[in-house]
């Protein structure tokens, strides 16, 4: 059964309305702001000004020292301004791990991969990679998939709608199987886990702006969980949806993501009921085209 | 240097009389279920960059009920590295669909080099007001206008860190911009409060009124009102729009009313949000205290 993922969130973080944190004054690091780069080209100064913020090392302070006062505001707006873009786009992580914990792995993916496009909400790919690497993982293991999950959601919830061109199921007919091709939309995507992620998920959305984690619940589905879970991503009606397959469409529709023409495709699948998947997919607005391809 | 045709003849003053409010996700709700007496809202542009989803149907639910004004926070246009192309056309692109009243960013840096790559450092930062910094935002707002093909207002920002070798003064550095670009100024009254609090010394509200008084009143074209959460000295206080419009900022801007007339004016809050119907109470202040200060505008069909 489809689920809507209507709690999530697409907004993104404006970087105009900053955080209040405290400003740090634990550290022994003593590294004033230095005010010399700033009589060099603006290139070279506005570097090194970005390079000081994202060291996001704690500065002492003294009574005082204005330039590292503000200094370490524009590091704590920075980390604040990632933590706040990660919650929205890892809403269950968040309640799984936490604020403090999720400010920690803002600052660890901040120095791996810096935002680059200027808009938050395309920011946290890799969360997954850190999440794999950390030690939070041992007691949760299913973390990194969850992360997975939630970047696709993610993606999934700001794709373009795209109507299935119609026409094209005309090439159906007549067309040589082996230079017909098949393109899903641009929203679908597929996860594979060993843990049952969806199930996760869904024990940790929020009803009427309420979040109750029924635990007995979770447990029995788990219980209940054996072998890998497969799951199509897709947006209809503007919204996310996720829904559990079979291996068989899994691999079906991997192998259509790997370029393989129809002719493949039906060798590859013997018993895959194309004719039945087609029609579905085509009602759930998960196909844009059929097209040939040129070679 | 090419100028952008369609800057030269500045727009920014067709807005007069109009009064609106930041709109925020938690209030798209409140605003969308009723009529209120407001002329625009504002939205952060980045919040709709999205090419889908959900967050295209509550642009277009907005813009069916109120007239946009389109705020962009990431653009970074004091930036010595080029601004990111693919933000311009994401930008441009919104603004083809949403028709905005008013586009603005800020006067500050963000798109930079990190360990040799791009970064956009997720932040209003601070330019040094030296004539190269001039140059090159200028140089930035320039191609912003001819890309979008409109004139854009720039927001003067809250700093939190000074500059010993800046050889011009904010205002300096903002007039110049305007003159030079033609865009028009954004002159957030709250920010320049934060910025006399934090480095100045001298009354707050004496030194808020000489800044303004340096800057012309017809390149301004709109006012943005906020509130700050106070602190104790020597903390900087942080321009964390958590609060109501403070009662300096309404002095001040009753100040900018009397002395500019009756300037586009935007409520901004956007941490720690009050319900909608406070939020619409701050923007009624907003439209009596024009009102109060400056003659009736004819031709100007108000939303109340």
């Amino acid at each position: 059964m489809p689920h809507s993922t209507e709690s999530i969130s697409t907004e993104s973080i404006s970087t105009e309305s900053i955080s209040t944190e405290s400003i740090s004054t634990e550290s022994i690091s003593t590294e004033p702001f230095s005010s010399e780069p700033f009589s060099t080209a603006p290139q070279i100064q506005q570097q090194h000004l970005v390079a000081k913020i994202f060291e996001m090392q704690s500065h002492t302070l003294p009574h005082n020292d204005s330039a590292a006062r503000g200094l370490a505001i524009y590091q704590n707006n920075l980390i604040a301004t990632a933590s706040r873009s990660l919650k929205i786009t890892y809403p269950v992580i968040d309640k799984l791990l936490g604020d403090e914990a999720l400010r920690l792995l803002a600052r660890q993916l901040l120095k791996k991969t810096p935002p680059a496009s200027g808009d938050w909400a395309d920011w946290g790919e890799d969360l997954n990679e850190l999440l794999i690497a950390s030690p939070l993982t041992d007691e949760y293991p299913f973390l990194p998939d969850i992360a997975t999950l939630e970047w696709l959601l993610h993606q999934t919830s700001r794709a373009p709608e795209t109507a299935f061109k119609s026409e094209t199921l005309s090439l159906l007919v007549g067309t040589p199987l082996e230079t017909l091709m098949i393109q899903m939309t641009a929203s679908v995507q597929l996860i594979e886990s060993d843990y049952p992620i969806d199930v996760i998920w869904r024990a940790h959305q929020e009803t009427h702006g309420q979040f109750s984690l029924d635990t007995n619940h979770l447990a029995e589905e788990l219980n209940r969980h054996q072998g890998p879970c497969r799951l199509l991503i897709y947006q209809q009606h503007k919204q996310p949806h996720m829904q559990r397959i079979s291996a068989t469409e899994y691999k079906w529709i991997r192998d259509i993501f790997e370029d393989h023409n129809l002719d493949e495709l039906l060798d590859r699948h013997p018993n895959f009921e194309f004719s039945h998947w087609l029609s579905t997919a085509l009602e759930n607005q998960k196909i844009e085209k059929l097209y040939i391809k040129r070679t | 240097m090419i100028r952008s045709n369609t800057a030269t003849t500045p727009n920014h003053t067709k807005h007069s009389g109009w009064v609106g409010v930041g709109l925020r996700h938690p209030h798209y709700g409140d605003a969308l279920s009723d009529s209120y007496p407001i002329d625009f809202v504002e939205v952060h542009a980045e919040n709709f960059f999205a090419s889908g989803g959900p967050t295209l149907s509550v642009l277009e639910k907005i813009t069916d009920q109120y007239a946009l004004s389109l705020h962009a926070t990431s653009m970074g246009l004091g930036s010595a590295s080029q601004i990111n192309t693919d933000y311009l056309t994401k930008l441009s692109g919104l603004i083809e669909r949403s028709n905005p009243i008013m586009v603005s960013d800020h006067a500050c840096f963000t798109w930079s080099q990190l360990n040799g790559k791009a970064v956009h450092a997720g932040d209003l930062l601070p330019l040094e007001y030296t004539p190269q910094n001039l140059q090159i935002l200028v140089d930035n707002v320039d191609r912003v206008q001819q890309h979008l093909g409109r004139q854009i207002l720039v927001e003067n920002v809250s700093t939190y860190l000074e500059f010993e070798d800046a050889t011009l003064n904010e205002t300096e550095f903002l007039v110049a911009l305007a003159e030079r670009s033609q865009c028009g100024l954004l002159v957030d009254l709250n920010n320049v409060l934060v910025n006399v609090h934090n480095f100045s010394t001298g009354d707050p509200l004496t030194v808020a009124k000489e800044w303004l008084d340096a800057i012309p009143a017809h390149h301004i074209g709109e006012l943005h009102l906020a509130g700050y959460t106070p602190v104790e000295s020597p903390e900087l206080i942080i321009d964390d729009h958590s609060q109501a419009v403070s009662e300096e900022c309404w002095a001040l801007y009753e100040y900018a009313i009397a002395r500019c007339g009756p300037v586009a004016t935007l409520v901004e809050w956007d941490n720690d949000l009050p319900s909608w119907r406070v939020l619409m109470e701050e923007a009624l202040k907003a439209r009596r205290m024009m009102e109060s200060l400056t003659p009736p505008l004819e031709g100007i069909a108000h939303a109340s």
